[in-house]
């Protein structure tokens, strides 16, 4: 199976291509902002170092979200983009569930993975799992603080993506070191998008809502 | 020659299929205004998240309706500017995605274009002439010579029109959007009840502002204490502020076709576009101030006025043809004037 997967949603951007589950081709960088001018022109860039074009693949992993809303929608609307064109199917996965795959089995044994990922507000996004990545609640948009008083004790902690987390759980009693993994990595979106069904709707994974504030709110847009 | 083209810059998502012969084979527009009247104004995130979930299904919509493939379709277009960044970026990813995937060429439209353009697709006017483009995102004048060939000959300095249109059927009490809603309140109103400014007219240039326009009816309306107007009384201030408007629109256009025919002496028609030029009023007033220039008014119809993505295809058709396609690196502008060489209008932000 060919498959391209790419993850555009945080302040990275990661791109690879797998056929049958090997990683042929791929490309990292970090990538504050500018993701609708780089993703594309790399995207191509990875396939012609795979020696394969859109058509040829086999399927598209993409990642939802959650984390930032401009880069989540560009990386959906590439893959839609790509699904309009082709037919291909495209599969989802979150980024959460993709930085807790990320932590190598012997890392988990034993412990909880905790998946964080910017929100470029207040509020990360976190998701809990346990050592064999069953997820053990949903993901939320929560204050470190809140986060880290609001979590049971129980089994250590270890931290995949944002560890910006990391103090306030020590500070709280809980036992938690560092993950390597910062960001999604497509590698893994795309093992995670081979192993899904193709049926599932491509939905963006916002989180927080839109936010309307200010002027917009008080009914006083420009 | 066909050509795909997507329309995401601002409250419409739209995908057309035009071809060279002036034929819009499929032209879908899916309005936000729904959506967005409960805030008075466009919410931007609100805006991009409606635009992701809508285009695709809609470009396969617009396929089907023109009976054709993409394999058919010579170029893929996408207005990249101006606009706001969070519809932009889906509207252009996902055309430049389609692009790679096909192997078709994209072409990256600038927004104003695609409106400067589309009296060419209907009625199929011939250049050069002199565009009236007043919506609620710009007010300018400007000469279309030819595809990329743009003359500023004036510009708001602060608002644009559709604003004042907004922001005064807002201190009406009137829904968003206001251009509609203060052509039928105007319908039963004294237009010379309240005297109300002409930013600028009778000055030299094409400039427009609108900003005074706007305090003035504001002060007018506070005037009339906690209550505000009643229903007769907003109706004279509706005709009021429609008619201050079509005097500053006359004057302006007035200027500007002297100026026109100074340049080009062969330039005879005045295109009005963008949403404005659905208001039958202004558009009545242009026409007789045009004929009193010896200009014919051109008014592409009114799908055509507002925000939709047959002006984008067709612009992208026009650029195509010439030799122009783009890279999958070009960036998504919030600001993207038609004439460079015009100085920016600092009152008038993205506008300008």
């Amino acid at each position: 199976m060919r498959i391209l997967a790419f993850d555009c949603a945080t302040a990275h951007l990661s791109i690879a291509v797998a056929i049958d589950g090997n990683v042929v081709a791929r490309h990292d960088e970090p990538a504050a902002r500018g993701h609708g001018e780089r993703l594309l022109p790399l995207i191509r860039a990875t396939l012609d170092a795979a020696g394969l074009d859109v058509p040829a693949l086999d399927r598209i992993g993409v990642t939802v979200g959650p984390g930032h809303f401009t880069g989540l929608r560009v990386g959906l609307a590439a893959a839609r983009g790509f699904r309009a064109a082709t037919g291909l199917p495209v599969i989802g996965v979150t980024t959460l569930e993709t930085l807790a795959h990320q932590v190598p089995a012997a890392q988990r044994a034993g412990r909880r993975v905790l998946a964080c990922v910017d929100s470029k507000r207040a509020e990360p996004y976190f998701q809990l799992f346990d050592d064999e990545l069953r997820p053990l609640g949903s993901a939320a948009a929560m204050l470190p603080v809140a986060f880290a008083l609001d979590l049971p004790h129980g089994a250590p902690l270890i931290v995949a993506g944002d560890h910006g987390v990391l103090p306030a759980l020590r500070l709280h009693g809980h036992q938690a070191e560092a993950a390597a993994a910062t960001h999604p990595d497509a590698a893994f979106v795309a093992a995670l998008a081979a192993g899904r069904d193709a049926g599932e709707a491509l939905t963006p994974f916002y989180l927080h809502p839109a936010l309307v504030t200010g002027a917009a709110a008080a009914g006083n847009a420009p | 020659m066909i050509v795909l083209g997507i329309e995401t810059s601002c409250d419409e998502t739209a995908v057309a299929i035009v071809d060279e012969a002036r034929t819009r084979r499929a032209d879908l527009v899916l309005s936000q205004t729904a959506l967005h009247r409960p805030f008075g104004g466009i919410v931007p995130e609100l805006a991009a998240r409606a635009h992701l979930d809508h285009l695709e299904p809609m470009v396969g919509e617009a396929l089907q309706q023109a009976g054709v493939t993409l394999a058919a379709v010579d170029a893929i277009a996408a207005t990249v500017g101006p606009g706001l960044i969070g519809g932009l970026l889906v509207g252009a990813t996902t055309a430049k995605a389609m692009a790679l995937a096909s192997g078709k060429p994209f072409v990256a439209v600038n927004h104003l274009e695609g409106h400067a353009l589309s009296a060419r697709l209907d009625p199929g006017l011939d250049f050069p002439y002199l565009l009236l483009l007043v919506s609620g995102g710009h007010c300018q004048l400007l000469i279309v010579e030819g595809v990329g060939r743009y003359v500023r000959l004036g510009t708001t300095i602060d608002d644009a029109i559709g604003e004042a249109f907004d922001k005064t059927a807002k201190l009406l009490g009137l829904p968003y959007p206001g251009g509609p809603a203060i052509e039928s309140l105007a319908l039963h109103g004294d237009a010379r009840r309240f005297r109300l400014p002409r930013p600028l007219a009778g000055r030299p240039g094409c400039d427009f502002s609108f900003a005074g326009l706007k305090t003035a009816v504001r002060i007018l309306v506070e005037g009339f204490g906690p209550a505000g107007p009643g229903t007769g009384d907003a109706a004279d201030i509706a005709a009021g502020f429609q008619a201050a408007c079509a005097d500053v629109l006359a004057d302006r256009a007035a200027h500007a076709m002297a100026l026109a025919r100074a340049r080009l002496p062969g330039i005879a028609a005045l295109v009005v576009a963008g949403g404005v030029a659905a208001n039958r009023a202004l558009r009545t007033r242009l026409e007789a101030v045009a004929s009193a220039e010896g200009f014919a008014l051109v008014a592409p119809p009114p799908r055509l006025c507002t925000d939709n993505a047959a002006m984008i295809a067709w612009a992208g058709l026009e650029r195509f043809r010439l030799g122009h396609t783009d890279g999958l690196d070009i960036a998504a502008r919030p600001r993207w004037p038609l004439d460079p060489a015009a100085p920016p209008a600092p009152g008038a932000g993205v506008k300008a």
